[in-house]
């Protein structure tokens, strides 16, 4: 009998549970997960919980109910890996494995800017990536009265890439509604030099950024927050006041990582951009928010990956050459305020396009073009992750790879 | 139960020329069995005869597969030795039994 | 011996089912036939292709639902809902397995060297590797080539010849 041992039963460590255990012969492998929290959160939804969008119970389950009951599942913490001897040491067990998948993700490590965890942390300064801080942020805005707000991301590369920019179209449709818009300052603040990582996405986005109303400073890096004048400082003195601050920290894998001295500083770790197999060790693997892959860090990545991880570890475990085949596909809905979102489309290399997706020209939902339709496809993102994503089944017709079809790679943005 | 004189000894066969007894088999029988078949014996063959011969003997099921593993010979090697019957010709000439096998 | 014996010179099989029975029913066939030094083509399509996939061939289950020949242990009926049930498919697939294991049935890519190494040919239908986004390098290197079904009949040509559909 073999072991298969995944870390982590988040998106993306339940996804390969659920992808891989009707493939192994139940009578050759046992597959195991092993994660500390009891609870699975749709990390998407954090951003809307801020503005009462979303209630807690809609972001939040029990993560054993979407792991197979044939997957040995335990609820223990992860204390170090030992890849020499293809052992992982949990808190009060060992486990043996030939083969792993890593998936513990990445995480918020807001004790690495200075001055972040202060006096005004979670009464000005608060960040919505984790579900405590989305709850705490929702309590604030309800009673906040106006003034600053800076949203505002530390460094790359973070998880979800877009989410901090959603967060601030978002906040400008949540206060218009509150009838109080004109009392509320929204600035968004970045290390890039544009609105978002891909050029052409970032010309269409500056430009639904000046129609909110919303100001961007760019490439802002961040040295520290000052919280006696209530300020943002970076490395050239430049200063940035605010009344409130909604944070993206610095990303980071998890701390497991580093103690088992498998990540990079960030604690991500080395992984082949192609196959997913880690560059230091034949037999590990690696998925999702805790690879280094130039990808974003979101679901619709790890579930692209997924598929192709699956066939990566059949062939691998099978003695065959693994398949070069991930291409950083990810997609995305970009929530634009006012029932609007936009939809996304990128890999690697290729820039953000134009066109109709999933069908070429057909359709229905429209790339890089705000529409209502995307903005309900957002939404019924939820129930797809809970019901399909999780259990590895397929998304009809959208595939691993990018198709280039009834798309239009140019890098003007239409403008209306 | 026919009786047949190969290479100067009287032998029992099956039907199908197959020896009954593997004990009254002798390498010069093999030889005769052999260019029957039009199969020259080289000390190769003579590997894998004696090896049919011991996994019979052991009362071992023979499959190609069997033979394959052995080390003796490989399963490409085992067509080139006994073409278009590999277990059947080998079979026949080492005295033994029709193999059963389909594999 | 009054009439003549007209024994089969070539074989050519279809595999168009993915299930573990339905392919190691070609392959067995095959075998038996490059062991009786009868020219063998095998040509694998649609579901079948699963059969001479890289990432698939070796992790086949037996189709427990709507398979009428199943049997219980023991050679009860076997019935159809219980196949349904979970567990049940991955149990059959394991005690299937341990029997041909039993028999010296080798996995599929080991089977399918063992045909090529008789001199026995395997070849993809082109319409369904398409179909299924495959290329060359996803299906076992014994396959001698992608073809269409068009070419494969061309192969099969000759006048002591069978088609076997399995």
């Amino acid at each position: 009998m073999k072991n298969l041992l995944i870390l982590g039963a988040g998106t993306s460590g339940t996804m390969m549970a659920n992808h891989l255990l009707p493939k192994l012969y139940k009578d050759q492998w046992k597959i195991t997960i092993v994660d500390q929290y009891k609870t699975h959160y749709y990390q998407p939804g954090f951003l809307f919980l801020p503005f009462d969008i979303y209630t807690e119970k809609q972001v939040k389950k029990v993560g054993k109910k979407f792991i197979p009951s044939e997957v040995n599942y335990i609820q223990k913490k992860i204390e170090q890996i030992f890849p020499e001897e293809n052992k992982v040491q949990l808190e009060d067990e060992t486990l043996h494995y030939d083969v792993l998948i890593i998936a513990t993700g990445s995480k918020i490590a807001p004790e690495e800017t200075p001055g972040l965890i202060g006096p005004l942390w979670k009464k000005d300064i608060f960040d919505f990536y984790t579900y405590e801080g989305a709850l705490d942020l929702r309590n604030k805005l309800r009673n906040w009265e106006g003034g600053k707000l800076v949203v505002h991301i530390t460094e790359m590369p973070i998880k979800c890439p877009v989410a901090p920019l959603e967060f601030a179209f978002l906040a400008d449709d949540y206060f218009r509604k509150k009838g109080m818009r004109d009392k509320v300052e929204i600035s968004y603040v970045t290390p890039l030099s544009g609105a978002f990582t891909k050029p052409t996405c970032t010309t269409a986005l500056n430009y639904l950024l000046k129609e909110k109303g919303i100001k961007i400073e760019t490439d802002f890096a961040i040295e520290s927050v000052d919280n006696d004048t209530k300020e943002l400082v970076d490395y050239e003195n430049r200063k940035i006041p605010f009344d409130l601050l909604v944070t993206i920290p610095t990303n980071m894998g998890d701390e497991v990582i580093e103690r088992s001295g498998l990540g990079d500083d960030l604690n991500f770790i080395p992984t082949d951009h192609n196959t997913l197999q880690s560059l230091a060790h034949e037999n590990i693997f690696v998925i999702g928010d805790a690879t280094n892959v130039p990808a974003s860090k979101a679901g619709s990545v790890a579930h692209f990956q997924a598929e192709t991880l699956t066939d990566n570890i059949l062939l691998y475990i099978d003695g065959y050459p693994l398949k070069k085949e991930f291409d950083g596909h990810a997609n995305c809905f970009i929530e634009t305020g006012n029932n609007k979102a936009l939809l996304i489309d990128f890999n690697y290399v290729t820039e953000p396009v134009h066109g109709k997706f999933p069908f070429a020209k057909i359709g229905p939902l429209k790339l890089l073009k705000e529409s209502v339709l995307n903005h309900w496809g957002k939404l019924a993102f939820r129930w797809i992750y809970w019901n399909m994503l999780l259990k590895g089944i397929s998304i009809p017709f959208v595939s691993r790879n990018m198709s280039f079809k009834g798309k239009v790679f140019d890098i003007k943005p239409e403008t209306k | 139960m026919p009786v047949k004189t190969i290479a100067g000894k009287e032998v029992n066969v099956s039907e199908d020329g197959y020896l009954e007894d593997m004990n009254q088999w002798n390498e010069e029988i093999a030889k005769e069995i052999a260019s029957e078949i039009g199969i020259e014996l080289t000390p190769k063959h003579f590997e894998v005869i004696n090896f049919l011969r011991e996994k019979t003997a052991a009362k071992e099921a023979l499959t190609i597969r069997g033979v394959g593993k052995s080390g003796v010979v490989d399963i490409k090697g085992l067509y080139k030795l006994f073409p278009k019957g590999p277990l059947k010709f080998s079979s026949k000439i080492a005295g033994i039994p029709k193999p059963t096998s389909c594999i | 011996m009054s009439t003549e014996k007209k024994p089969l010179e070539k074989v050519c099989l279809i595999c168009a089912k993915g299930s573990l029975e339905d392919v190691y029913a070609s392959l067995v066939m095959a075998n038996g036939a490059v062991m009786e030094g009868i020219e063998t083509k095998v040509f694998f399509t649609f579901f079948g292709l699963d059969g001479i996939t890289k990432k698939a061939m070796n992790h086949l289950h037996t189709a427990t639902t709507g398979n009428p020949a199943m049997r219980m242990p023991g050679g009860l009926p076997f019935p159809t809902m219980l196949g349904g049930l979970p567990g049940v498919e991955s149990a059959v697939s394991s005690m299937m397995r341990k029997q041909m294991e039993a028999l010296d049935m080798p996995p599929v890519d080991e089977f399918l060297e063992m045909i090529t190494a008789g001199g026995g040919e395997i070849y993809a239908c082109k319409l369904a590797v398409d179909m299924f986004k495959l290329k060359k390098e996803d299906l076992s290197d014994e396959v001698s080539d992608i073809i269409t079904i068009g070419e494969f009949y061309e192969m099969c040509d000759g006048d002591r010849t069978q088609i076997i559909f399995t």
